[in-house]
């Protein structure tokens, strides 16, 4: 599988953050990088280290790094990469601007240059395709942002939107043709009284510290309790006791409704 | 020499630590321990509130430490990072784990930490009882056996069991206990072993080897800058951990630091299945599921716990009137008796300092005594009840939305009663941003010192029916503006990431009449303290403000001796207010004029928020000083009687905008200082907030004098 270099996860990030520094600020600092990626200023050393070895980055104990230039070149390729993913995911698929940062960290590190060019092309050709205009991805959001509204309503085998150009019929399992497949959901999602068993959390490291320690792991049995009265946070039951959390939290974890 | 030693060995202090989770009953359980004998401070250098005391048993003195009630130690909060420390750096001889016996899983999960440290452990099974009450039982001798760490079974609440603890800390303190381990699997174990070889480089690793090698494959961030620094090649240590994680990641397809929390939960998970030989009945969880099911309702949620705050306000306004009756009516009776007793034309000045400065002042002070005792008492309950936490869920949308965390909600609402206690509740916050927010707005929320001013002045310009609106618009408009505050601040100056919201909602419980009292007694004791010492200091320290430098000669007595016709006790009130005047503080209040003319002040007013500064609550002490000079009036009656005489309706609006809002009083101004650390926050609220009661005060009085006159 093709990929854009052959840098680890964490070191592909630490390029981006020196390019997303040295372009805000002018310069990039070992303490920053550790601020903004949120670890100890000695794994930065560490990283920093391997990125000079690499010959990407300048690096002195002088505290202040610069991109060589290849370093520069490939840091403006990941960095194209993840905001390319970004902008898919949150302007095309109308996915909230925080699950599109959040998805954009996980997949720009594992999709090949070859689905990556292919995604592209086909955004060029969605804006520029003559018989759909412009206004074909506006078009597709308001028609997914109906068939999802209709879901929560009566309930039937297909779904349909209806406007002007097109007319699109969504059979049942293809509005949330993953979703619906995995069975999963997110804990955010669930209905009071819904049971399931936690998939996945895929929160923020110090978050997920926290979660993990009140036995929020997976495998772990949980029931959703309620929504606070003003709509946020929730109440779940899990280990025989009760935890309130905000919902944004809780879109970090993935439940299998049993 | 020698005699001093063995006396000193046979009474050997015993160090112990009380750790546990949040609700696991462990300060009931400190309290049954200590009696009366506690002590309410800081960790130094952090925020967190530090509780210890002492008691005798047999030959042996127990120093007893109330550890932050914690979930694990992974030291992702403050209180986890607090009582970790303790344990490793003050290496206590013993370490007490008090348990929830109703939620035994959960709760072993710290107790496998703990084990981990390779602590002196011993286990109390709290609230037995109320497992028992469920069904349970549990087998305490296997979990000695599974742990090895010996247990005794408590009741904090009601003291059973606690004779067994003390005998048994006696017994087991500077004994080493040989703890059971945790097995982490056939991934995790070979790389604790790499790693603890490699510790073996450190001479006096402060924890042991196996625990820290532990905690460098969880990342933990303290440990391993520990390690950094005293390690010879650190970069091993680094290259080790990153080749472990990475290695055991990729096999298990699971971060390193769940599959860790993993095995400790599956410790504590097959603990339980083995000593619960039954599992709880469900009717008493489900009684706080049934109480729930309506507190936390969608719709009635909310009323609810509006009419529980309303509740508050009735208990500590309507029930203290009485009371304050009767403490107002023993202060005035001592001041007269005093005055009776007193020898004629005999040293007045001290007459006067008595009477006027000392009775007088306290006297204004304590009289709003039982207002903080029932207010700390409502708070109390809606603590140990367990509703508190339903607030915190139930208020989190609006407080997320103006930048605060449910749980600031309780240190606003701790606010209530005092500013200073607030400021060190917010200490339950885990992030230092939303601590700092918080602690800055909190003088917005009008403080039990506030209420004396409020209570003084509303019956004076506002006709009955007004009284209750008016006292509740106040508070609504400071909270108002504190929520709007805290958006401003969080937009601006303290911007960034907030602190996950993850709380407990705890098993409603019936409180203690023990554990109220006590925390009753220790709120209003400190409410007091700065009462007896603070306020009657600077009520003395105005006295002599305002009675110095004395006038040489009177105006009166000139106009006197041209023969102008006035009554004794009208030539008397005029030297008292010459006196006034020509005092310091009349200088400074008068020279403040200019400045405080546009809020509708006079001098008077001026002289009055000058001693507000010291301590909101001198402002009623110092108007009764005010007035008692030129009036004689000392109760709230006579004293609202002058006011109404002096001043408009839109003066008294005014005056009490700025009383809600104007410059915090010192010791808000100091405490803030001390919890943020730096003078910079304390100045900035002092001046923020004169600033807008300033501005705010302005517009009332011009804009009230223009419509209501």
């Amino acid at each position: 599988m093709a990929q854009i270099s052959n840098l680890s996860e964490s070191l592909e990030d630490y390029l981006e953050i020196i390019l997303q520094l040295d372009q805000e600020k002018g310069e990039a600092r070992v303490k920053d990088i550790a601020e903004r990626k949120g670890v100890r200023m000695a794994s930065v050393t560490g990283a920093m280290k391997r990125l000079a070895k690499e010959k990407l980055i300048e690096y002195r104990r002088r505290e202040m790094v610069t991109l060589t230039p290849e370093g520069s070149e490939l840091a403006h390729r990941v960095l194209q990469r993840h905001e390319f993913i970004t902008r898919f995911l949150g302007d095309i698929l109308g996915v909230s601007a925080e699950v599109a940062e959040r998805d954009a960290c996980s997949i720009e590190h594992i999709i090949s240059l070859e689905t990556l060019d292919r995604l592209a092309a086909f955004v060029e050709f969605l804006k520029s395709c003559p018989q759909a205009g412009g206004n074909i991805v506006e078009l597709f959001n308001s028609c997914y942002g109906q068939v999802l509204k209709q879901e929560h309503g009566e309930e039937s085998a297909t779904m349909a939107c209806r406007n002007a150009q097109c007319e699109s019929n969504f059979p049942d399992s293809s509005v949330r043709f993953f979703s619906s497949r995995a069975g999963h959901v997110a804990l955010s999602d669930m209905k009071p009284g819904d049971r399931g068993r936690v998939v996945s959390v895929r929160a923020a490291t110090s978050i997920r510290q926290r979660l993990i320690d009140m036995g929020l792991l997976p495998g772990v049995e949980l029931e959703m309790l309620r929504v606070a009265p003003l709509g946020d946070p929730i109440e779940i039951k899990l280990k025989g006791y009760n935890l309130s959390l905000r919902k944004i939290e809780a879109s970090t974890i993935a439940v299998e409704v049993t | 020499m020698a005699r001093h030693l063995s006396e000193v060995s046979s009474t050997a202090t015993i160090t112990v630590a009380l750790a546990g989770n949040p609700n696991s009953g462990k300060t009931s359980l400190f309290n049954r321990l200590t009696g009366g004998r506690q002590h309410v401070g800081n960790y130094p250098g952090v925020t967190v509130e530090k509780k210890w005391g002492r008691y005798g048993h047999g030959a042996s003195q127990v120093s007893l430490v109330d550890l932050p009630g914690t979930y694990s130690l992974t030291a992702q909060s403050e209180e986890e990072r607090v009582a970790r420390a303790f344990l490793i750096n003050d290496a206590p001889d013993l370490v007490v784990d008090v348990i929830d016996a109703s939620n035994l899983e959960r709760n072993f999960y710290l107790a496998v930490q703990l084990m981990e440290l390779e602590v002196n452990l011993v286990i109390a099974l709290n609230m037995i009882d109320a497992a028992r009450g469920q069904g349970m039982i549990i087998d305490t001798k296997k979990i000695e056996v599974l742990t090895g760490a010996p247990v005794v079974e408590t009741e904090g609440h009601r003291g059973g069991g606690v004779p067994e603890l003390k005998t048994l800390i006696q017994e087991r303190a500077g004994k080493k206990t040989e703890l059971r381990r945790v097995n982490y699997g056939q991934e995790i174990e070979p790389e604790i072993e790499k790693l603890e070889a490699l510790l073996e480089a450190i001479v006096d690793l402060p924890v042991p080897r196996r625990y820290a090698a532990i905690k460098l494959l969880e990342a933990d961030p303290e440990i391993s800058k520990g390690v950094g620094q005293n390690h010879p090649q650190p970069e091993q240590i680094w290259e080790a951990v990153e080749a472990a994680r990475l290695g055991i990641e990729d096999r298990c397809g699971e971060a390193l630091s769940t599959l860790i929390a993993d095995s400790r939960y599956g410790f504590a998970l097959g603990l339980v299945k083995e000593v619960l030989t039954r599992p709880a009945r469900r009717d008493r969880i489900s009684q706080t599921e049934r109480a729930d099911a309506i507190l936390t309702h969608r719709l009635f949620g909310l009323p609810i716990f509006l009419a529980f705050m309303y509740a508050l306000f009735w208990l500590t306004f309507t029930m203290g009137d009485p009371l304050m009756g009767l403490i107002e009516g023993m202060f005035g009776w001592l001041g007269g008796g005093i005055t009776k007793l007193w020898p004629d034309g005999q040293a007045i000045w001290l007459h006067s300092l008595i009477v006027d400065g000392i009775i007088g002042g306290v006297g204004g002070v304590m009289v709003f005594l039982p207002n903080i005792v029932l207010l700390f008492l409502g708070i109390s309950i809606l603590e140990d009840t367990g509703y508190m936490s339903r607030a915190a869920f139930i208020m989190d949308r609006v407080m997320h939305r103006f930048g605060l965390h449910g749980k600031s909600f309780i240190p606003m609402l701790i606010g209530f009663g005092c500013t200073i206690p607030a400021i060190m509740a917010t200490r339950t916050l885990e992030s230092r941003r939303d601590r700092l927010i918080t602690m800055l707005i909190l003088p917005f929320i009008s403080c039990g010192a506030r209420l004396p001013i409020y209570l003084l002045l509303i019956p004076a310009f506002f006709p009955k029916a007004w009284h209750a609106p008016v006292l509740w618009g106040l508070y609504l408009l400071g909270i108002f503006l504190g929520l709007i505050m805290a958006r401003v601040l969080r937009k601006t100056l303290l911007g960034g990431s907030e602190a996950p919201f993850v709380m407990e909602l705890p098993p409603y419980r019936m409180p203690s009449k023990r554990s109220i009292f006590l925390h009753m007694w220790n709120r209003s004791a400190m409410y007091l303290r700065k009462a007896g010492t603070i306020i009657l200091g600077i009520s003395i320290v105005l006295w002599a403000l305002m009675s110095f430098p004395e006038p040489a000669e009177y105006e009166v007595d000139t106009q006197l001796g041209q023969s102008v016709a006035m009554s004794e006790a009208a030539a008397d009130q005029a030297r008292a207010a010459e006196d006034l005047r020509y005092s310091l503080a009349g200088r400074i209040g008068r020279a403040l004029e200019p400045v405080t003319a546009p809020m509708g002040f006079d001098w008077r007013i001026n002289t009055a928020f000058l001693g507000a500064f010291a301590a909101k609550e001198v402002f009623v002490a110092q108007m009764a000083i005010v007035f008692a000079m030129e009036d004689g009036g000392e109760d709230s009656q006579g004293l609202r009687t002058v006011l109404t005489r002096n001043y408009s309706a839109a003066q008294g609006l005014a005056i009490l905008i700025f009383a809600l809002l104007a410059t915090p009083c010192m010791a808000t101004v100091a405490i803030t200082r001390r919890e943020s650390g730096r003078w910079a926050w304390a100045a900035l609220q002092w001046g923020g907030l004169t600033a807008m009661a300033y501005v705010l005060a302005t517009l009332t009085y011009q804009l009230g004098s223009r419509l209501i006159g």
